[in-house]
This record gives C-alpha cells, sequence and structure tokens, in this order.
C-alpha cells in the first residue's frame, strides 16, 4: 500500500499518518489495478511458503507506484490485475450471513464472517445476551488489531432478537445447543422469514441433518457447516451432506469456507461425522484405561501429547469439553451404529452423574 | 553538544508495527526540535531483538524507508538493552561530521510469546556459560541480588520499596506502560516467584515503544540541553566470568570517565536515571555510580530519598520497571526523561531546580554500560 502527503506529495509504503518534511496529512492512495512488469518463479520451500512453485509479481498501478505479489498462478508481462483488496475488505463477494445462537460458536462464527468482510446479523432470543457475545469478538479483536480496523469490523455486525432482520440474509447458520426440537422450530420460523434463495445450514456436531432438513419445506436448502472450538484458531470445517442437501448448497457451504480461509472436508450425514466419531471412541478409550487404575490421569496424557504429538492429553481435552457433552455424544454414536465400542464406558457414566462433567463444574479427571 | 530535540511513543503493548513506532518517535523528535527532517546529517537506529522477534533486521534501511529520497548515512546499533545509549555514544562521536544528528530506538516485544522473549532475552547472556545452564535474564539478576543480600542484608523489602517508588511515579507520566496501573505493596509483596528471590514485580515488563532524539554540534534554542559527558566501558559477558558480583565494573568504569569529562561528582547530580530492568540493579546502580557507598543503597531507599520528593531522585518517568522496557528504545527513553526535567517540562513529577542529570544504562548483567551526563543551568 502507498501512502502520500498531501502537503510536498512524498510517498510511503508504511501508515506513517503526518508528513515529517511538512506536517501535511499522509492518505492512502488507492489504486484500482495493476500492471505486471516482472515476474520470477520461485521452486524452492521456505518457512511460511512451504507450498511450491510459486510465483512473486512486480506490479506497477496506475500511478507508478510498486508492489510484490505472491501469486499461485503464472501470469504474462503486460497483464492488467485487479488491485489486491484490502486486509479489511478482503471478500469475494458481499455475503450477508445470519448467525442463530450467540455462544461460543456462534460468537465465533460471527467473528470471522465479520472480518472476512461480511455484514453479519447476530440473532439471540434475549439481545442481551447476543450484546454480551458482541463484547466477546470485541475483546478478541482488540488482541491483534487496531482500533479504527476493529472498529470498522465490529461495525459489520448487527444484533437482533427478532429472527425476520434476516430475511435478506444469503446464509443463515444455525449454532444453537444441541436439540432438535428446538433447532427444528428455528427452521421452521426462518423458512418462513427468509428469502426463497437463502442457504440454511447447522454447525450441529452431532444431531442427524436429514431429520433435522424436514423442518425445510425444501430439505435440500440444508447443509451442514460444523465448525471447530475455537473458531477463528481452527482449521477445519466439515460440510456434511444430508440425503436431501442440493449441490447448489454444498457448493456455496465450500465457497465461505475457502473465503473464510478454512480447510473443508466432506461427508455425509451419519453420526458423529469425521472428527467426532473418532474423537469420542479414542476419549472413551482414554478414560477406560484410566478406570483399570494402572495409569495416572497426568501419564496418559503425556503419553498422548509426547508420543502422538497431539497438543492436548485426551482426559484434560474431556475435561475441557465437558463430561455430559462426551457421554451425550456416545449416545448419539452408540444409538446409530449400534456398536459397542460407541458405548460410553463405566467411569464417564459414573462421574457425569456424580455431577463431576470437567472444567465447568470444577472437578473431571483434573481438580480445577 | 546539545540535544536539541526529544520524542516517544507511549509504552505499553501496542497495535503499532516497528516501523510505525520508529517513525512515531522521529516524527515527535523532529516536531519538538527546531531542526527540520532536511537538516539531519545521519541517523543511528538502535534495537535489540528485531531480527528473532518481529524477522526484521536491516533496520537502517527501514528508516531509510521512512525518511523518503534523503538517503542518508543509517546506521543500526545493538548492545543488548544498553542499544539506546549506545547509538548516542557514537553519535555524540560523529557530530565531528555532522551538524545535526537523529538518534532512534525502538523495540517491538509483544508479537513474541512469553517463553520465545524469554529465549530472545537470554541472548544478551553467553550462550554456553549462560544460555545452555538456563539461565534466563531474571536468574542473571536474581543471583546478583542474592549475593547483594547476603554480603550487605539487603531484603526483598527494599526491593520491593524500589519498584513501589517506581510504580507511583508511573502514575505521573502519562506515556508509562503502567501509568493507569494502581499498585499496593502487598501486590508487589505477594507476587509470584520468578527466578528468587526475585518476583514479577521485581521485573520491567515487555514493552512496545520507541525513543528518538536530536543531538547537534552548535545551540539552536533556550530549550537545549548540554550533553557533558559521555562514557561506555564493557566487560566479561558473563557473571561467572568474574570475580565481582555484587557490583558491575563497566558502570563503575563508564560513570568516573562520564564525571571527569563533565567535570562533576556524583554529589552534584539532581536526578538520576537508572537502568531497574530488575528492582536489585537500581540499587547496584547507586553504588557503582558512587550516589552512595556499597551496601548503603538500602538505607536510601529506606528513607525516601530516591523519591521525587527526595534529595536523590531517581527514576521518576517510572524507570524500566514501570515506564516500561522496549529494550532498544529505553536508553533515548531515559535521555528524554532527563531533558525533560532539566527543561522543567516534566509537569507533575518536575523534580524542583534540577540541573545536572544522568542516565545509566545497561546491557546484559553489565556487559556493557552506557553513562551519559547532561546539564541545563540557569
Amino acid at each position: 500500500m502507498v501512502y502520500e502527503c498531501e502537503g510536498c506529495h512524498k510517498h510511503w509504503y508504511y501508515d506513517v499518518k503526518k508528513c515529517i518534511f511538512c506536517q501535511g496529512d499522509v492518505k492512502e492512495v488507492e489504486s484500482s489495478k495493476s500492471t505486471v512488469r516482472g515476474f520470477t518463479r520461485i521452486e524452492i520451500p521456505s518457512p511460511g511458503h512451504t507450498r511450491v512453485p510459486y510465483c512473486d509479481l512486480l506490479l506497477e498501478d496506475e500511478y507508478g507506484n510498486f508492489e510484490i505479489r505472491k501469486s499461485f498462478s503464472d501470469h504474462e508481462l503486460g497483464e492488467l490485475i485487479e488491485a489486491e483488496p484490502k486486509e479489511s475488505k478482503k471478500v469475494a463477494k458481499s455475503r450477508t450471513v445470519g448467525i442463530v445462537g450467540t455462544g461460543i460458536m456462534g460468537s465465533g462464527i460471527a467473528q470471522i464472517c465479520a472480518q472476512t468482510g461480511y455484514h453479519v446479523i447476530m440473532i439471540d432470543r434475549h439481545e442481551d445476551i447476543a450484546r454480551k457475545a458482541l463484547t466477546r469478538i470485541d475483546k478478541a479483536l482488540s488482541k491483534t488489531l487496531k482500533e479504527e480496523l476493529k472498529q470498522e469490523i465490529l461495525g459489520r455486525i448487527k444484533i437482533t432478537a427478532n429472527l425476520y432482520e434476516s430475511e435478506h440474509a444469503d446464509l443463515m447458520i444455525e449454532a444453537l445447543t444441541e436439540d432438535m426440537e428446538l433447532k427444528k422450530e428455528v427452521f421452521r420460523e426462518l423458512d418462513n422469514e427468509c428469502n426463497v434463495d437463502t442457504i440454511f445450514a447447522s454447525n450441529t456436531s452431532s444431531l442427524s441433518l436429514t431429520e433435522l432438513s424436514q423442518a425445510l419445506k425444501d430439505p435440500g436448502r440444508l447443509v451442514g457447516l460444523h465448525f471447530f472450538n475455537p473458531v477463528p484458531r481452527m482449521k477445519l470445517v466439515e460440510i456434511i451432506r444430508s440425503k436431501h442437501t442440493s449441490d447448489a448448497a454444498v457448493e456455496y457451504a465450500k465457497e465461505v469456507a475457502f473465503e473464510l480461509d478454512k480447510t473443508p472436508v466432506f461427508t455425509g450425514d451419519a453420526p458423529g461425522f469425521i472428527v467426532n466419531r473418532l474423537l469420542l471412541v479414542f476419549l472413551n478409550e482414554a478414560m477406560d484405561k484410566h478406570a483399570d487404575g494402572t495409569s495416572t490421569a497426568e501419564d496418559i496424557d503425556k503419553a498422548v501429547t509426547l508420543g502422538l504429538n497431539h497438543p492436548m492429553g485426551p482426559l484434560a481435552l474431556s475435561d475441557l469439553i465437558g463430561l455430559d457433552v462426551c457421554k451425550a455424544i456416545l449416545d448419539v454414536l452408540y444409538e446409530g451404529y449400534k456398536d459397542p465400542k460407541y458405548k460410553p464406558c463405566k467411569t464417564l457414566c459414573e462421574m457425569v452423574e456424580k455431577g463431576n462433567l470437567g472444567r465447568k463444574t470444577g472437578e473431571g479427571f483434573y481438580k480445577y | 553538544m546539545y540535544v536539541t530535540g526529544i520524542g516517544r511513543t507511549k509504552f505499553g503493548v501496542l497495535t503499532e508495527t516497528m516501523p510505525e513506532l520508529i517513525y512515531q518517535a522521529m516524527y515527535n523528535a523532529i516536531n519538538d526540535s527546531p531542526i527540520a527532517i532536511e537538516e539531519i546529517g545521519a541517523v543511528y537506529v538502535s534495537n535489540f531483538l528485531g531480527g528473532p522477534s518481529e524477522k526484521q533486521l536491516h533496520l537502517n534501511s527501514v528508516v531509510s524507508s521512512l525518511l523518503p529520497e534523503l538517503r542518508l548515512p543509517i546506521i543500526r546499533v545493538e548492545t543488548a538493552c544498553a542499544s539506546g545509549s549506545s547509538a548516542l555514544f557514537q553519535a555524540i562521536i560523529a557530530l565531528s561530521r555532522f551538524e545535526n544528528i537523529l538518534i532512534v530506538g525502538v523495540e517491538k516485544m509483544s508479537n513474541a510469546t512469553t517463553e520465545e522473549s524469554s529465549q530472545n532475552l537470554g541472548m544478551a547472556g553467553d550462550r554456553t556459560a549462560d544460555q545452555m545452564q538456563g539461565l534466563i535474564f531474571p536468574a542473571h539478576y536474581a543471583l546478583v541480588a542474592q549475593q547483594h543480600m547476603q554480603e550487605y542484608g539487603t531484603t526483598h523489602e527494599d526491593l520491593e520499596l524500589v519498584s513501589f517508588k517506581n510504580h507511583c511515579n508511573s502514575r505521573l507520566n502519562p506515556l508509562a506502560h503502567f501509568s493507569h496501573k494502581d499498585v499496593s505493596r502487598e501486590m508487589i509483596k505477594n507476587a509470584a516467584v520468578i527466578a528468587s528471590p526475585l518476583n514479577l514485580f521485581d521485573c520491567s515488563p515487555m514493552s512496545d515503544g520507541a525513543a528518538a532524539v536530536v543531538i547537534s554540534k552548535n545551540k539552536k534554542s533556550d530549550r537545549d540541553v548540554t550533553i557533558t559527558g559521555s562514557a561506555l566501558a564493557t566487560d566479561h559477558i558473563s557473571l561467572s566470568h568474574r570475580k565481582e558480583h555484587t557490583s558491575l565494573e563497566a558502570a563503575k568504569v563508564a560513570s568516573r570517565e562520564a564525571y571527569e569529562l563533565a567535570g562533576i561528582t556524583p554529589g552534584d547530580l539532581d536526578i538520576v536515571e537508572a537502568h531497574d530492568c530488575f528492582t536489585i540493579n537500581e540499587l547496584v546502580a547507586m553504588e557503582d555510580l558512587g550516589i552512595c557507598k556499597p551496601g548503603e543503597s538500602k538505607d536510601w531507599v529506606r528513607e525516601e530519598r530516591t523519591a521525587i520528593k527526595g534529595d536523590m531522585p531517581i527514576n521518576t518517568d517510572g524507570g524500566l520497571k514501570a515506564d516500561g522496557h522496549p529494550i532498544g528504545a529505553t536508553g533515548l527513553a531515559q535521555v528524554f526523561e532527563v531533558a525533560t526535567q532539566l527543561r522543567g517540562e516534566a509537569g507533575k513529577r518536575q523534580v524542583d531546580g534540577a540541573e545536572i542529570g544522568l542516565t545509566h544504562n545497561i546491557g546484559g548483567v553489565g556487559g556493557t554500560a552506557v553513562i551519559h551526563i547532561l546539564e541545563r543551568r540557569s
């Protein structure tokens, strides 16, 4: 980006704001197109640039200012290319995304959508809960962004308690608690309020998407879009196709995932999808191993972090997720597949019964 | 030789990038000075960890980018935590060739994790003698504190008094890292131990920030401050390579030379900016500078003689402890404070009638020591 002094017309490549030569204001020079004046194809990888080959282009804009830009496609000398959108305006298309449910997942999704440049409508039955979620996003953004940019991003988020304010949303993402009836009720209402071409998505991690889609007049409009906690940091999104999901809805979800800088994986509508099916069997096994009394919780977690290179051990992770949540997902898996390997182990059932649910109650496999 | 302009940014956890911080400090110093940027003949830029922390070296050319079309001679200076004063020391020598020189110091620390920063800061110690033994920086000074306590009966409570005084002073300095923070004696006493006997409140914070100073061969205005002493001395990098562990020999050597150049004695000083990267070092500084005899610094602190209202005010801006310690900028921030005091522009923290001030800037655990003496006599 180029900045120019309004007084003496000197140029900077940093946002210096005031001119050290004449005290004039220094403003950004916005260019709309650039011409390729030079390029090099890089064949060897380096940290941060492991995917090779790639090109570095020397671009000249309409004012004669140059910049270097990385590209994975080849370009020709003299070729005209569009200006790189500003960090805050990086968006392929302007989209409006409604998010129902403003818990940890809902607010995480809202944050990355707003950062990507989407207009976001956060909906919660209680507006003050939505307001709290907005404060959470504000805090998260404050850690890394300048005030100005943060305000611009927050300015794209609207909070409301009314589902009908989502009528013009291009995409509605439901991120409520795992309650089939509640979710169905919300989708029935959204079906009435939203445009006919709105795509519906659910962030459910365990419920049947096919059953959920029955709440819609056209079940083909619902796709699973399963994010992971913490949403801004976790790269993965599971895109789930129910028995009825249309190709258009899957394609739309894929486009959004890429724009949000996530990597999508695709799966059908079977309990646990990919991640939770594998994870919960693993967590269940770790709890069972702990129950046989031959290893401490610390040692099991240490074995997994150091031996398998996981960032966190299974028992600490179970405590973080919540043991009641772990059990609920295992119940869904067991019911869905009818295979005893998914049956919640005895320790887990006992701990849930006792009310030792992990971090949130102060005690699980560890004390907090 | 004169300080003809001073400028700095706020210190703390800031969102500005390293180039933006450098620019802000330079802009403020030029704005404060009667000298225009075009009259500057050379620039010295001081920084410690731009390489490991920010992946940015070749800072002299970054500064050139910030001063378009001037193509000045610019050189980066690095002597760990004494980088700022070392750059000033070099610039003063270069006044034989240039009429006006700009010195700017910068550090951006908040982008690295605490563990990365611990490792990076460790680079100021010897690779094999210190780093390989896990002697992180608080531990270097913890050993000095432990030795000082054993030799002179200094207590942790004395260190708490230093920390408390500096935090109180920073409340009067709107640009300080902890200008907003109320700190009590209990908080200081009960803080978590970092490296015994030092706890969190014995340690300076990881700050972002920049500071800049303009110096000139000839006097430019009535606000100018005269540089009467400038000296730099060095020593073995590791404490373990030395026989003496309760004082820093380099600081004694450099201060003796600076006093001689200025033609003053420690008793003439009105204010001192001491390098309290860890509280113990403020006590050691008082003894090394000859302000008091070895082992007596604890008595001065107990009698509150180093408070703003005392007879020997030290670290009126909050010191490294509470003004902050953006390493490459620290030595120049000390000059900023002394010049501000001598000009009588220090507002609520003004020391009445201050005419002679000293800056004491240390690299590592005394491997480098730089002393400057500034005067403005009425």
